[in-house]
């Protein structure tokens, strides 16, 4: 079930809301965590084991999590905690890499990374392990966040696992940071997303070099939209139940460096990266040549989480290349020179974001030879008036895309969030929203392969 | 107050919002099918409806050769003529009757096996092309040799003559059009927006469409062009547009083509795969073939003419 969706709004939610509010505090947890099961069955319906691989998941780790906890051989513990991740990554290997199977647990991606940190949180004694069962299957499995993050671990919820507070004021502002995450998925994200099916359903060899560009700003677009929109509906959904998830966007196309960029798009991802990759490795701590080296083997798993397909590899390795470049002198330029910086960051952004959305080498070399046709091959029949076309039809979402993605409208909506208007303007979100899904221009959430 | 206001507004607004939608979600099967496709029994009958295998009407037949002069028919015995070249007023009327017959005959074998020969894009030059977001794909990304068309996505039968022209550059309906130039050629590809509609009554509007075409422009040949079909998967998963439904409408087109004089034109012949669905390999959206496959269909359009 997508948060961007009719039976979401307007069946499953209010019904949850309704009895999780009522529930007394004690058990809100039991409420939750039934609740989020019975979501991710109507999720899992066509595949029901995959609920069974949760809820095995669950106990596994939290299994793990005691044994881990109460080994005093520090090689014994060592062990059980390659055990553990080699079970949590096992899964996730095996649906994910091996081909075997064509359909893919949703969430799993995200699941699998929040258990493995909690084993690694345990075994690095960042914190003790979860005694109730009941607060750990609510933790791993909690429907905000299960299917599409943001990635949580363990020891920044599990005060709130235990002690949180609900109150009007938290619905309240959590049903307004819903409606804008639904807005940005639903009328900006799926509008756009029409652009790239548009540009796929022409062929790239047929497609003139200024639709192949506004191709590309619009997939950097949709994505952004897409993915943050989604997170603001899990934040926002949370917040109406009393939780605080971490924040997993900050306006990272106003960024003026990919290195700047990585610590404010999918915040929580690049995080765990740094805390169970990065640092364990040694980070930066021992030297030039194995930072760098660190840097590789981060960013080849990063390209690896997003997709099996070898473009993520690709992704992966360019945006790594990027780094090390900044990491040598290029950052320091961009810091003090920002208009260059955000230039460079224009360009570079649709450019790699490229890389991740066509998955075939050979498509994604003449898309490339489309934007940049100086470099060779010409294209098969081009309709020649095709930018101006697809420019009426989408242009007003890319103008307001491009707007949305500054700071401005943030700042804005602080401005103006405690007056009238502002409810008036996100009731109209709202409903704008719900028409569109009403009227059947619904899209499956982009990261939901992941 | 103030502070829950965006939450009480909400609540009060799915009052009114929450159980149109849940009629919708939940709603009786018929009132989701309001326009549904004809009924379901009738698919035996579809897959029976002439599929993109049928060749006839469309095949030029060089082995035989239907333009036969009158007189050699009527020729009997060579030696009888020209021992007699002066004939007698009965003779010179039946001859004349004879004549008529048999070219009556040849018009009649002309209307089921027209004879379609190669022409260049100049051929076009007088032609008009009506039709959906196929034919719109036909007019930006294949050469029509300056021909004039009217086609959109989403393009009706319904609504045709009174719709606006989505070809860039071009603003008319096309019930302007028709009456302000005489086309030598109209080529009609549609119907396949329309497959969600009861068939019988598509069927019906299709055909006053095609009666309306003939008559505002009677002296044009008319091409009766079949809809392309779509994948196999996206046939095995639409209720509407699948191929069934497509095949079922081309049965129509075909058979009103031959009752009409018209001209059928069947392109499943070239992009078709050995299911008799959309080759795969040719499109990307399951629906439509990919921008470069445009032309290709204009040369195959240039290979199946009539001159008359």
């Amino acid at each position: 079930m997508v948060f961007s969706s009719l039976e979401f709004i307007f069946v499953f939610l209010p019904i949850f809301l309704f009895v999780y509010l009522l529930l007394p505090w004690k058990i809100k947890n039991i409420g939750l965590f039934l609740g989020s099961l019975v979501f991710y069955g109507y999720a899992v319906k066509a595949q029901p084991y995959f609920l069974m691989l949760l809820l095995v998941s669950i106990v596994v780790n939290y299994m793990f999590g005691h044994i881990i906890n109460q080994c005093k051989t520090k090689q014994v513990r060592k062990w059980c905690l390659i055990l553990g991740l080699c079970y949590d990554f096992g899964w996730l290997i095996f649906f994910k890499y091996l081909g075997v199977v064509t359909v893919m647990p949703p969430g799993i991606s995200f699941y699998t990374f929040q258990t493995a940190a909690y084993l690694m949180d345990v075994y690095y004694e960042k914190t003790k392990p979860e005694d109730s069962f009941l607060a750990f299957g609510t933790y791993v499995s909690m429907f905000p966040q299960l299917i599409s993050g943001p990635i949580v671990t363990y020891p920044k919820i599990r005060e709130q696992l235990n002690h949180r507070k609900h109150s009007l004021h938290k619905i309240d502002q959590g049903l307004r940071v819903f409606t804008i995450g639904l807005g940005m998925k639903v009328l900006l994200a799926n509008r756009l997303s029409k652009l790239w099916n548009d540009l796929a359903a022409i062929g790239y060899e047929s497609i003139s070099t200024p639709l192949a560009w506004m191709g590309i700003v619009g997939f950097s677009l949709q994505i952004y939209f897409d993915f943050y929109g989604y997170s603001l509906m899990a934040a926002g959904v949370a917040q109406m139940m009393g939780f605080s998830l971490p924040e997993n966007f900050r306006q990272p196309y106003t960024a003026v460096s990919m290195t700047d960029f990585w610590r404010r798009w999918h915040i929580t991802l690049g995080s765990w990266f740094r805390e169970y990759v990065y640092i364990p490795l040694g980070g930066n701590r021992k030297g030039f040549a194995r930072q760098i080296l660190h840097m590789l083997v981060v960013w080849t798993l990063t390209g690896m989480w997003h997709g099996a397909t070898l473009n993520f590899l690709l992704w992966g390795g360019v945006l790594f290349l990027i780094l090390v470049i900044e990491r040598v002198g290029l950052l320091k330029v961009l810091e003090k020179y920002r208009v260059f910086g955000h230039a460079y960051m224009i360009f570079l952004i649709p450019i790699t974001w490229l890389i991740f959305a066509i998955t075939d080498f050979a498509q994604l070399k003449l898309y490339f030879m489309r934007l940049f046709p100086f470099v060779g091959q010409s294209a098969e029949t081009v309709y020649a008036g095709d930018f101006i076309k697809y420019g009426k039809t989408y242009g007003v979402w890319l103008i307001l895309g491009i707007i949305c993605s500054t700071g401005i409208v943030k700042k804005l909506y602080q401005k103006g969030r405690n007056y009238f208007f502002m409810v008036l303007i996100l009731l109209l979100i709202f409903w704008a929203s719900v028409y569109c899904l009403f009227a059947g221009m619904d899209d499956p959430f982009l990261y939901f392969n992941f | 107050m103030k502070k829950y206001s965006y939450l009480i507004l909400l609540m009060l607004t799915f009052l009114i919002g929450m159980p149109i939608v849940l009629n919708k979600l939940y709603g009786k099967e018929e009132q989701k099918v309001a326009v549904g496709v004809g009924e379901k029994t009738d698919t035996h009958r579809v897959a029976s409806a002439s599929s993109a295998s049928k060749t006839l009407s469309v095949t030029p037949q060089p082995e035989k050769d239907t333009k036969v002069p009158p007189e050699s028919e009527t020729q009997g015995e060579p030696s009888e003529q020209q021992d007699t070249p002066v004939q007698t007023e009965t003779e010179i009327i039946h001859e004349s009757e004879v004549m008529i017959e048999q070219e009556q005959q040849v018009q009649e074998e002309e209307k089921s096996n027209p004879v379609l020969t190669q022409v260049d894009r100049s051929y076009f030059s007088d032609a008009i092309f009506i039709g959906d977001s196929r034919t719109l794909g036909l007019a930006e990304y294949a050469d029509l040799g300056g021909a004039d068309i009217f086609a959109g996505s989403g393009m009706s039968v319904f609504d045709l003559f009174d719709s606006k022209n989505r070809v860039a550059g071009q603003n008319e309906n096309l019930r302007d059009m028709l009456s302000q130039k005489t086309y030598g050629k109209i080529y009609f590809m549609m119907g396949i927006n329309d497959l969600g509609y009861n068939f019988e009554v598509l069927e019906k509007q299709y055909k006053t469409v095609v009666g309306q075409l003939k008559e505002v422009q009677p002296n044009a040949i008319l091409y009766l062009c079949a809809n392309m079909h779509v994948t196999s998967s996206k046939s095995g998963k639409d209720p509407y547009f699948n191929n069934d439904n497509i095949n079922r409408l081309n049965g129509v087109t075909e058979a009103l083509a031959l009752e009409t004089g018209s001209i059928y034109l069947n392109i499943n012949q070239k992009f078709d795969d050995e299911n008799g669905a959309l080759q795969i390999g040719l499109t990307h959206d399951e629906v439509h073939v990919l921008g470069k496959h445009y032309m290709e269909w204009s040369d195959w359009l240039c290979e199946n003419a009539i001159i008359r």
